[in-house]
């Protein structure tokens, strides 16, 4: 080091003795490479130096030293954010003689520190509790979601209607297929969604049909046995003719009675061959309108999936339609190899829209 | 933050967390690095333990509820001026004649932390070797001796025949003479 570098050092600047420091040089115990520290700092720092003569006058430096504990701060409210900027030029402190007496705060315990500290940590667990309760509602709430979407349509449509009558299994072969469907597309939560709702709709309807049925079934049974009751009546007592004719009379008002029901008492005496495949046409074609108005709404999964149902009967009127449309819904789902082949397949049968088919062949051709 | 993070803090983040969060952590911090020079220097000043105990917990306790009062740009020298004040102002009210005279080095202490920032070494140095010869015989003696020769103050007091606390005084005066002739030679 060279006596420029040396002359430097005056003015130097280092931390503050720690008190090993300051009683390893009251005691004169420490090395000389310390020893030159600290004198140095001492030279530098006014504060270090008085705090040593302050020292010096005492005896047991070592029992005063150890004897300094934090004092018991007062509680203060806590600052975020300081509004208003401070000013630039430090505020000194004031002389001495305009200083003040400072303001004794009541000093208090560090529980009672604790303490204000504490209802933060009590909102806190009152939140995550509450979080934990809605995450438990929201868990069971899925799980139930899923057994009720589990639960096969037969059941749900036995659960709605209370009926006291034995019934055969409503529309069972309707469902199935459907059924099917839905499991088939998976993918497409929204369209099964629906497709299940229309299905309970069916075996709903189906169901009341059939009730209704039975009960025009028994009501024509009794109005029957009062007919012949109102005959042997006739042969065997002529004198009581009037009576007989009442009786008649009572028979006929009760067949008026039930004359809300006829219409269906009469589409309940229809084959049940008959009806299925009326059912199954309505079906299809209402699948196809369907799927048509999802097409328009540009939902082409949803239509995708009421057009591929149509597909499944060849002898559907609306099935060369529904195979246009369901190559239309996978060209605008971008699956263009499958729109293709469909477009390809009403060229090749000749089907009615051959036409349009071949356009849209050339037009993604050129793309 | 863990305790040992807190030391790593300079005072200042220390004091801006206390005036802003009220840490109590970063006012343990600051005790044990100025708690026991702070009761030197009251030592120094009031001259009897009890007092001087006393005046460390009220200037720490003021510390903790008024700190953010104060835009505290270097707290060495306000804490000092803080603690020197409180003393004076306790003798004050015991004896209101005393004639108290008190040496304001705060503004000194602060210029120095700043001087690398003003001044390259080349010319710090010449201006320093300036200042040097300005100083009297004693303080020149010393401050050659101590800073140049690199000899302890026992040394130097025994090679010019001065008293430790001579030598010492001596050092203080010559090296705050040489600031003050340096900050006259900067302005």
């Amino acid at each position: 080091m060279d006596s420029d570098e040396r002359l430097l050092q005056v003015l130097d600047q280092s931390a503050c003795l720690s008190k090993g420091q300051l009683l390893g040089y009251r005691k004169q115990t420490l090395y000389p490479e310390e020893l030159r520290a600290v004198e140095m700092h001492l030279n530098s720092c006014p504060f270090c130096s008085d705090a040593l003569e302050g020292f010096n006058q005492e005896q047991d430096m070592e029992q005063l030293l150890s004897g300094l504990f934090p004092p018991p701060l007062p509680a203060q409210p806590i600052r975020e954010q300081i509004k208003e900027p401070a000013p630039a030029v430090q505020k000194a402190e004031p002389a001495p003689a305009a200083h003040k007496e400072p303001v004794r705060t009541e000093p208090i315990s560090r529980p009672a520190l604790a303490a204000n500290v504490r209802p933060m940590k009590k909102a806190g667990h009152w939140r995550r509790n509450l979080g934990i309760a809605a995450a438990l509602i929201i868990g069971f709430g899925i799980l139930w979601y899923v057994e009720f979407r589990k639960q096969p349509p037969e059941t749900l449509a036995l659960n709605t209607i209370d009926t006291t009558p034995p019934l055969p299994p409503p529309a069972a072969p309707e469902l199935k297929p459907i059924a099917s469907r839905g499991t088939r597309h998976q993918g497409d939560t929204a369209a099964h969604i629906v497709a299940r709702k229309k299905d309970t709709l069916h075996s709903l309807h189906d169901a009341d049909v059939k009730l209704i049925a039975q009960k025009t079934k028994d009501s024509a049974k009794i109005a029957a046995t009062q007919d012949k009751v109102a005959d042997q009546q006739q042969v065997t007592m002529a004198a009581k003719a009037r009576a007989s004719e009442r009786e008649e009379e009572k028979g006929a008002d009760k067949q008026k009675e039930d004359d809300s029901v006829p219409a269906l008492a009469a589409r309940s005496a229809e084959p049940e061959k008959t009806n299925a495949r009326n059912s199954e046409k309505e079906e299809s074609a209402s699948d196809f309108e369907m799927g048509l108005k999802m097409y328009k709404q540009k939902q082409y999964a949803s239509a995708l999936m009421y057009f591929r149902t149509v597909e499944s009967d060849k002898s559907n009127a609306k099935y060369w339609d529904a195979v246009y449309y369901s190559a239309l819904c996978h060209k605008n789902l971008n699956k263009n190899r499958r729109a293709r082949k469909l477009f390809e397949r009403i060229v090749e049968e000749n089907a009615p829209h051959k036409k349009a088919a071949q356009k849209e062949l050339d037009n993604m051709k050129n793309d | 933050m863990s305790k040992s993070n807190y030391r790593n803090l300079t005072d200042e983040d220390l004091v801006h967390r206390i005036a802003l969060k009220q840490d109590q952590e970063a006012f343990n911090v600051l005790y044990q690095r100025y708690a026991h020079l702070a009761l030197g220097v009251c030592l120094k000043y009031l001259k009897s333990r009890e007092p001087a105990r006393d005046a460390v917990q009220t200037i720490f306790t003021r510390l903790w509820t008024d700190v953010h009062q104060y835009q505290i740009r270097r707290f060495k020298p306000w804490f000092y001026q803080v603690a020197r004040n409180h003393c004076l102002m306790e003798l004050r009210k015991n004896d209101p004649n005393q004639k108290i005279v008190a040496e304001w080095d705060m503004s000194l202490m602060e210029w120095e932390d700043n001087l690398h920032l003003k001044l390259n070494e080349e010319q710090l140095l010449v201006h320093l070797n300036l200042c040097l010869r300005n100083l009297n015989t004693e303080q020149k003696t010393c401050i050659t001796h101590f800073y140049l020769d690199q000899k302890s103050y026992q040394e130097t007091a025994s090679m010019t025949g001065m008293s430790g606390k001579e030598v010492k005084s001596h050092l203080q005066n010559g090296r705050r003479n040489l600031k003050i002739c340096l900050k006259q030679k900067l302005s």
